[in-house]
């Protein structure tokens, strides 16, 4: 694919783009922000060897959002632990992490870690070989001799836990504030 | 306690995470409306997907997702590892392998502390060892292109002329032609120093060729300054300086063994070359200073390099 056929193919995605960061909780401005944040990275990549060119882009669209979640996540775990100290951050910023933003990604990530650790084995192993080596749900059922909707099932419950395990860290952390349009607490 | 109806919202946001891993542009469409179903929707995914992520973050703390690598019946190649094997204790080198025909659509995100080094293998044979305290995202999916968001990384890159190997950084592109490179990205600045082959900085812009030997760096919105002497690249547990001064050897060393080491004024600006293995701080910054011709002191929590003939002991 040429950096044309590139650029023609990001324009033609260009509405559906701006609806699904929309969808996301993007504001309009943000959103169409978002859109050019992301031709501009793209710009000029060619995008050969790539299997689905439109999924890519809705993909790299929906990192995008994920970053900033997360970098919004930081501010408030900064302002809400360190009571304000932090320098005033622009919109978009992601600043070099701190030690103690650091620290709490780390009491976080080792909260994920433990709960992963006490998944019984077959949850783990199917867990293992769909989220890290990549394999599709249906090679897995294949390969274990089970359903497909088992698979689901085991998969379900192991992301279940992850997330779990991750709101009980963030509710140790940040006020019960939503950190987008229509969002609503996480913590009781 | 969750609202009510809370659980059932996650369990779905759970299934479109599960789904889009691998969807089509038809599924993202799909997901598009339902997220605009219900405004709880996009709330319950956003917490889904970082977890799903935090997962990559969380994968070498875990004996189980270390047992990733156990059905390798073969022993892997360790070409990555330097003649002495001291390094591996302190350096703590964690491997993630990109499985061949690996088909996860998610970035790979390798987040390293200060003092800690990865190295992350890809399916095409290239190889990546992240610094300390940096972070480098990789798109399983593209295969060929990194991002890096801060910090250092190593490239040992595979050459293919069809599918060059790209490295984001910010706006700037960095596109091997065969290659050994390092990347660093500090403050608001940008370094790229190439040990093997050849890289080309911005090729639609700026267009500069990198041959090995050669190494550039820039400021934000600043002119490349380019120059033949690398510097303080992080290569395989090896710290290579070529005429750089100590305040920026000191640097470097602070990043790698992750304790911060300063330097007196009145040798800052001293120039060192030479290769420094990278093991535990004590006996690295003793050979180190041996090497240099300075004396390397404890100095609260870290260390201190002095001129020699000075200081308590």
């Amino acid at each position: 694919m040429t950096d044309e056929a590139t650029k023609e193919l990001f324009l033609s995605l260009r509405p559906a783009l701006t609806r699904f960061l929309a969808a996301r909780g993007l504001g309009t401005d943000e959103a169409q922000d978002a859109v050019q944040d992301l031709f501009l990275k793209l710009d000029g990549m060619r995008l050969e060897g790539i299997a689905d060119p439109r999924a890519y882009l809705y993909r790299a669209a929906d990192n995008l959002v994920l970053d900033r979640r997360r970098s919004a996540l930081r501010r408030l775990n900064r302002e809400t632990r360190w009571g304000g100290l932090a320098a005033p951050i622009g919109p978009g910023i992601d600043p070099q992490p701190s030690i103690e933003t650091l620290l709490i990604d780390r009491e976080r990530l080792t909260a994920v870690a433990d709960a992963l650790a006490a998944l019984p084995d077959r949850t783990a192993d199917i867990f293992r070989r769909f989220r890290l080596l990549g394999e599709p749900q249906r090679d897995i059922a294949g390969a274990l001799g089970i359903s497909l909707s088992a698979v689901e099932k085991h998969l379900q419950r192991a992301y279940a836990t992850v997330v779990d395990a991750r709101r009980r860290i963030d509710a140790d952390f940040t006020h019960p504030r939503g950190h987008s349009p229509g969002g609503e607490s996480d913590a009781a | 306690m969750r609202p009510e109806g809370e659980h059932e919202v996650e369990a779905t946001a759970i299934g479109w995470r599960l789904r889009l891993r691998d969807g089509s542009a038809a599924d993202w469409e799909a997901f598009t409306a339902w997220l605009e179903a219900a405004p709880g929707n996009a709330t319950a995914y956003d917490r889904v997907a970082l977890a799903d992520q935090d997962v990559e973050f969380a994968d070498d703390r875990q004996p189980m997702l270390a047992a990733a690598n156990d059905d390798d019946p073969q022993p892997r190649r360790r070409w990555w590892l330097p003649a002495g094997a001291g390094i591996a204790a302190a350096a703590a080198i964690a491997l993630i392998v990109a499985v061949p025909g690996f088909r996860a659509a998610t970035a790979l995100d390798v987040v390293t502390a200060p003092g800690e080094q990865r190295l992350v293998t890809l399916a095409d044979g290239s190889a990546v060892t992240v610094g300390g305290n940096s972070q480098l995202i990789l798109d399983r999916s593209a295969g060929r292109r990194a991002e890096l968001r801060r910090g250092e990384a190593v490239f040992k890159v595979r050459h293919d002329a069809a599918v060059p190997f790209v490295v984001m950084v910010g706006d700037d592109r960095i596109v091997d032609v065969g290659t050994v490179f390092t990347v660093t990205r500090g403050e608001g600045n940008l370094r790229v120093a190439v040990a093997e082959g050849s890289v080309r900085y911005n090729p639609d812009a700026e267009n500069v060729l990198l041959l090995a030997g050669d190494s550039i760096s820039r400021t934000a919105g600043g002119p490349v300054v380019r120059s033949h002497a690398a510097a303080g690249a992080t290569r395989q547990g090896r710290l290579d300086f070529s005429d750089a001064p100590l305040r920026s050897v000191a640097v470097t060393l602070s990043r790698n063994l992750g304790t911060p080491v300063s330097v007196d004024p009145d040798i800052a600006g001293r120039s060192f070359s030479g290769t420094i293995i990278v093991g535990p701080p004590a006996p690295t910054l003793a050979r180190f200073a041996v090497l240099a011709g300075v004396a390397a002191r404890p100095d609260g929590d870290g260390w201190r390099l002095q001129a020699r003939g000075r200081g308590a002991n």
